[in-house]
């Protein structure tokens, strides 16, 4: 996929339902890839962890990817980054940035927790998790 | 778009680089070829000059801006990336220095410093962060100074926050290194410029004569050394810090 690099203005792109999800699975497919080239899809419903082998950099990178693409970063202040375990997670999250949903953070996190909180804790940007690498756990 | 530059010259930002240290950074770094694009608080005959020469802004980049405003640093970086489509480069040079004994010091005087010496750099790096990351590269040279690593009277707040920056690099390396990103950091010891304008003649002989090279440094003795960290001759090198300080022993 190849992915514009400049910002572009907000004013004028607002991409269809469908049109996110494909940019957003094609970005998580690029940098997925990079660790797995024999992969040819991502699915919503896969975990980055497990399922497609992503760290917390790569989420990272993931991010930064689709904020040259659709001028947008959900995390800055709408979403939990913690709460992504999924592309289907991504694509929930950068959904509200276009339809107004999630305008207060304190709304999103809790709505984040709530839905994610029967999976498993994926590990991905999570400072706690860091903080225990770091001490060797 | 809009006032959009594609440009295959790597581009780099530096903040503070409209005057001394900064005005020389810049300097070397357009000496080289990159496109530069830089900020500070007011004009100054330098950015006039650059800015005369080149009105299109397609070499240098020059913007008003409060350095302790973090969505404005935010901002710049985006401005940067939309304008020329990348960002290969950052030098976080921007510093104010206020001395006096710690306990004489206000409180104000004290979160400026933080602020314009420590949190302007770890805002702005995460802001241009977004556009090294999506190309897999990029170097980051942070200016730390000779007071993070030797102590000196009256600079405690700014040898604090200049500590903190060699912090900032070792951690921050280890953490975008597998992203193709490196990170540095460049300490100057006593150099002719603005913070070193007031020292009276004897304690510029005395600096001198602690020095083994026997001279204070040159703007362009730590601009030399920021484009080597910042350049591919040291592809291999990250969480460094070298003291550009021709030795001196304190």
């Amino acid at each position: 996929m190849h992915v514009r690099y400049g910002v572009p203005d907000l004013h004028n792109v607002k991409p269809t339902m469908e049109n996110l999800k494909e940019k957003i699975l094609g970005v998580v497919l690029d940098v997925a890839q990079e660790n797995s080239p024999q992969l040819e899809a991502v699915r919503p419903d896969q975990m980055l962890v497990e399922d497609l082998g992503l760290r917390s950099l790569d989420l990272a990178r993931i991010v930064a990817k689709l904020e040259m693409v659709l001028g947008v970063d959900p995390f800055a202040e709408l979403v939990a980054v913690t709460s992504i375990r999924t592309p289907g997670d991504l694509i929930d999250a950068y959904s509200k940035c276009f339809t107004g949903e999630g305008e207060s953070a304190e709304g999103s996190e809790s709505e984040s927790e709530g839905a994610s909180a029967p999976r498993q804790r994926s590990g991905l940007a999570s400072q706690r998790d860091l903080r225990k690498q770091s001490r060797g756990e | 778009m809009k006032n959009e530059i594609q440009t295959a010259r790597p581009v780099a930002v530096v903040s503070g680089g409209s005057r001394g240290l900064g005005q020389a950074i810049v300097t070397e770094l357009m000496l080289h070829g990159l496109t530069v694009a830089t900020f500070s608080r007011s004009k100054t005959p330098f950015v006039d000059e650059q800015t005369a020469a080149d009105p299109q802004a397609k070499r240098f980049r020059w913007e008003s801006l409060d350095g302790a405003d973090a969505q404005a640093l935010a901002g710049f970086a985006r401005g940067v990336l939309q304008r020329y489509g990348r960002i290969d480069a950052l030098v976080n040079n921007m510093a104010t220095l206020g001395d006096g004994l710690l306990t004489m010091m206000r409180d104000a005087d004290i979160h400026r410093q933080v602020s314009m010496n420590l949190e302007s750099a770890i805002f702005l790096t995460r802001a241009c962060l977004k556009g090294m990351l999506p190309q897999g590269s990029g170097s980051i040279v942070n200016i730390s100074s000779v007071n993070a690593l030797r102590g000196h009277k009256g600079v405690s707040i700014y040898s604090a926050t200049k500590a903190a920056l060699i912090g900032l690099t070792k951690s921050l390396a280890v953490e975008v290194g597998p992203a193709g990103i490196r990170v540095n950091c460049v300490a100057p010891g006593y150099f002719s410029s603005d913070m070193t304008a007031a020292f009276t003649d004897e304690q510029r002989a005395r600096i001198a004569r602690r020095t083994p090279l026997k001279r204070l440094g040159t703007v362009e003795d730590i601009a030399k050394a920021v484009w080597f960290l910042l350049s591919p001759e040291s592809s291999f090198i990250t969480a460094q810090v070298i003291a550009v300080d021709g030795g001196f022993v304190g």
